[in-house]
């Protein structure tokens, strides 16, 4: 009987701290993952801002480690062995049980227990029974998981992000209306040439250098460079299509002999390379006819008197005079293999010849959203220099006022060292206006006679005064507002001599009188004569 | 188990009483009483100290009045010798004439001792004590005689006066379960003091617990199991003041010379199970043992130099350890 009761106090022990146990884990998993993807996500957007992220070694890298931390995670947590006591130190703190399950689960484990152990087990497989595992370990969702589901959407945002519209915002002002027309046309262009000669390279850097004065990735200069080496390349290319037109003007008009071949001689005199291949198909598909082979004899004669310098075509000519040897011969299949391997020649010539047609328009386009953008670029250099010029000007005006101030001030102190003119320049610039470029300039003083010499104010010129001046002068002197007392006049002797005390000591008084004396003396002995 | 309840349910009947009578001369320090209450209920002994006048003796007097225990006062002096206290042989005569040594009992042989002012007698016969504390006996000459049960030493000293003082051994200090601090009273504490001992009829208290109920509380009290794990944290709390070991704590490194012995982890113990059963349990908590530390640990930590020298209190040190010692390990 007690054995069944004891076996079923530790079910229900045992069973609620399993509970919590599951509980803890979860939670402590879910920390701990919340950790990891918070660490990881903020990697990756770490990554995905300092540009790391267009690395794929490092992207593959940090997903297979991202993994396989996971992996080891799973496995790490899987093998963690479940402690009961953790959970019931956890239940009893949680349910303020003074460890009751904690001690309960240690008398379980006892192989002897007294009667006062039975009791506290009784005592808590009660409160077992009314314990809810989800109030003791409550599911709590880690701060950090927020914090790495926010940092995966940012992820997300990024990856997703399309700057486009941003650049668009950013090139408008980059670009004219007609700039933005002449960069269209030239991409149309482009891509008609890259679709008849996708092999140029000059093509792609173009291309290239376009899409970078779209995104603004460029400096106007810099396009401007671009853009000129671009039309350099063109401009060869264009030396090259001339070279073609003059030789298949000179074939269409060494055919001009044969009545035959007027219209390959027309089409070639046109430059229309694609109906002088189709003519050249009829001329194979009726090699076997008399008519025919006279008019291949008038075509060959032709053509060893024609001076082509297109390579392409040299070599094409070169073909066919062999293959003349073969019609000598009565070789009809090689030589109608011969002019139809010419045929497409010439329809390759005349793709090339519209390619670089569209490449001297283009180059012509360039030209102008070159100048477009140089004159742009010029204007902007003159608002530069306009505006710091305006700056400058603004500092030397506020510097010239400074200046006038602290000369005034200097004038009202009567310092005679700053007395200098208002509207002089800024120190130091005697270039300035009013600076007195021509003026001497003087160093400090270096002895105590110079110094004082430079303090010495010139004395007024003594004009003689005029009897209106004196007039005037004495009427131009104001009266004081200040009554006149005569305070001396009502004091007493002895405030009188407090007054009127002497400063020099008496031991130096007969000293003093007898220097003043002398100077008297002196004085009026030079005044007589 | 129902009997155990009951057990339980006695003790505190018990207990409560005791509190009660004493509460009618004391005034405040109810923890004091409680600790000297559990002190009693452990096997242990007590050391009270504080400044003259706040009621240590007066404590212990009730105490024993409400008891009914054998109750004997010794003062100790200076010229106190080990024999006044445990007592000698006399040389007596038989009606025959045959003369023999008679041992006669000293005032150790009782069951509660109030050592009073236990620091102003010499080192000799404060180890005296020593025996009597630990093993419950007394030996003279070749004979050991035992002491009644309970046994129960309380102490007193003065923390203030250091003439004419000895400082008590650590051996001697060890063999206290608890060292109590005792604190001033409050305003209205005071205010009751005054009422209580001013008047013609001064308050005094009748005895509640018999000899055989303070030996059957005893055994109530050792009967309260102790978990391995809360046992565990009473012991890594007693290795904290350990210096220089595994457990050691920061500060007992810093200032402590010694630690406490397993009479310290005894006295947690045993402090924690008077605890639990105090609180209607059948088991003892951490909290229980943390509620003890105080009196328990605080006089088994010898300070060293430093520690002197910066006038460092164990109160503080054991503050610290109680903090930051964990409950579990796991």
């Amino acid at each position: 009987m007690t054995t069944e009761r004891e076996d079923t106090h530790r079910e229900q022990i045992v069973h609620l701290l399993g509970q919590v146990d599951r509980r803890i884990r979860r939670n402590d998993a879910l920390e701990t993952l919340a950790l990891g993807a918070w660490g990881f996500v903020g990697l990756l957007v770490l990554l995905k801002l300092t540009g790391g992220w267009e690395h794929v070694s490092v992207r593959v890298g940090i997903l297979v480690a991202g993994v396989a931390a996971f992996i080891g995670f799973v496995v790490w947590r899987y093998q963690l062995a479940s402690s009961l006591f953790r959970s019931a130190a956890v239940a009893d703190r949680r349910a303020d049980l003074k460890d009751s399950l904690k001690s309960a689960l240690s008398f379980l484990g006892l192989a002897e227990r007294t009667e006062w152990m039975a009791l506290q087990i009784d005592r808590s497989a009660q409160a077992a029974v009314e314990l809810d595992p989800e109030d003791l370990a409550p599911t709590i969702v880690p701060n950090r998981l927020y914090y790495a589901s926010g940092a995966g959407v940012a992820l997300f945002a990024l990856l997703s992000w399309d700057p486009g519209w941003l650049q668009e915002l950013e090139r408008t002002p980059f670009l004219t209306a007609s700039q933005e027309g002449q960069v269209e046309q030239i991409e149309e262009l482009l891509d008609d040439v890259q679709a008849l000669a996708p092999e140029e390279e000059k093509l792609e850097e173009l291309s290239d250098a376009l899409d970078r004065l779209r995104r603004r990735d460029i400096e106007l200069a810099e396009s401007l460079q671009e853009l000129s080496e671009a039309q350099e390349a063109l401009a060869a290319s264009s030396a090259d299509l001339e070279r073609l037109e003059m030789d298949l003007e000179q074939l269409g008009k060494q055919l001009e002999s044969a009545p035959a071949l007027s219209d390959l001689s027309d089409a070639l005199k046109s430059q229309n390379a694609a109906e002088a291949a189709e003519l050249l198909r009829e001329l194979a598909e009726r090699l076997s006819d008399a008519e025919t082979s006279e008019e291949l004899q008038a075509l060959l004669d032709s053509l060893q008197n024609a001076d082509v310098q297109n390579q392409e075509l040299a070599d094409l000519m070169e073909n066919l005079e062999n293959a003349a040897g073969d019609m000598s011969a009565q070789d009809i299949a090689q030589m109608a293999e011969a002019l139809e391997a010419m045929a497409e020649q010439l329809e390759s010539m005349g793709q090339q010849m519209a390619a670089q047609q569209n490449m001297e328009q283009m180059g012509e386009e360039l030209q102008q959203l070159e100048a477009s953008l140089g004159q742009q670029q010029s204007g902007e250099q003159q608002q530069q220099s306009g505006e710091q010029q305006q700056a400058s000007g603004q500092a030397m005006q506020s510097q010239a006022g400074m200046m006038s101030n602290q000369m005034q001030m200097a004038q009202m102190q009567g310092d005679p060292s700053s007395a200098m003119p208002v509207d002089a320049g800024p120190a130091g610039d005697t270039t300035g206006p009013g600076g007195g470029g021509d003026d001497e300039v003087m160093g400090e003083a270096t002895t105590l006679d110079v110094q004082l010499e430079m303090e010495v104010l010139s004395p007024p010129e003594e004009l003689e005064p005029v009897p209106e001046e004196i007039f005037e002068r004495l009427s131009r002197e104001e009266k004081s507002t200040l009554n006149y007392e005569d305070v001396g006049g009502r004091a007493s002797y002895a405030e009188e001599s407090a007054m009127q005390r002497e400063s020099v000591p008496w031991q130096y008084r007969s000293l003093v009188k007898r220097y003043f004396l002398s100077i008297v003396t002196n004085a009026e002995s030079t005044a007589e004569p | 188990m129902i009997a155990i309840e009951k057990e339980i349910e006695q003790f505190h009947k018990q207990y409560n009483a005791v509190q009660e009578e004493m509460g009618r001369v004391i005034v405040g320090n109810q923890e004091v009483i409680s600790s000297i209450l559990s002190c009693l209920f452990t096997r242990g002994h007590v050391l009270l100290e504080g400044i003259p006048g706040l009621g240590k003796t007066k404590i212990v007097q009730t105490l024993a009045n409400v008891l009914n225990l054998d109750f004997n006062r010794i003062q100790f002096t200076p010229d106190l010798m080990p024999g006044d206290l445990i007592g000698t042989n006399v040389v007596r005569e038989t009606e025959a004439g045959e003369k023999y040594l008679d041992f006669q009992h000293g005032p150790i042989f009782c069951n509660l001792m109030l050592a009073d002012e236990v620091n102003r007698a010499t080192p000799k016969s404060q180890s005296a004590l020593l025996e009597a504390m630990q093993e419950k006996s007394v030996s003279v000459g070749n004979i050991t005689h035992k002491l009644d049960e309970p046994f129960f030493v309380m102490a007193t000293q003065n923390p203030i006066e250091l003439e004419g003082t000895y400082p008590l051994p650590e051996a001697q200090m060890d063999r206290f379960l608890f060292k109590l601090k005792i604190e001033y009273p409050s305003k209205d504490e005071m205010h009751q003091i005054m009422d209580r001992t001013t008047q013609v009829d001064e308050a005094a208290a009748v005895s509640v617990l018999e000899k055989g109920e303070v030996l059957q509380m005893r055994n109530t009290v050792l009967a309260v199991p102790i978990a391995k794990p809360v046992q565990d944290y009473a012991i890594r709390l007693t290795l904290a003041t350990h210096p220089n070991s595994p457990h050691s704590h920061a500060l007992t490194n810093k200032y402590a010379r010694f630690g406490a012995s397993p009479r310290g982890t005894q006295a947690l113990v045993l402090g924690g199970k008077m605890q639990a059963l105090l609180n209607n349990r059948v088991h003892v908590s951490c909290e229980d043992i943390r509620k003890v530390a105080f009196p328990a640990l605080r006089h088994r930590i010898l300070l060293n130099f430093e520690g002197e020298a910066e006038h460092v209190d164990t109160d503080d040190i054991l503050k610290e350890i109680v903090a930051d010692v964990p409950e579990s390990t796991e």
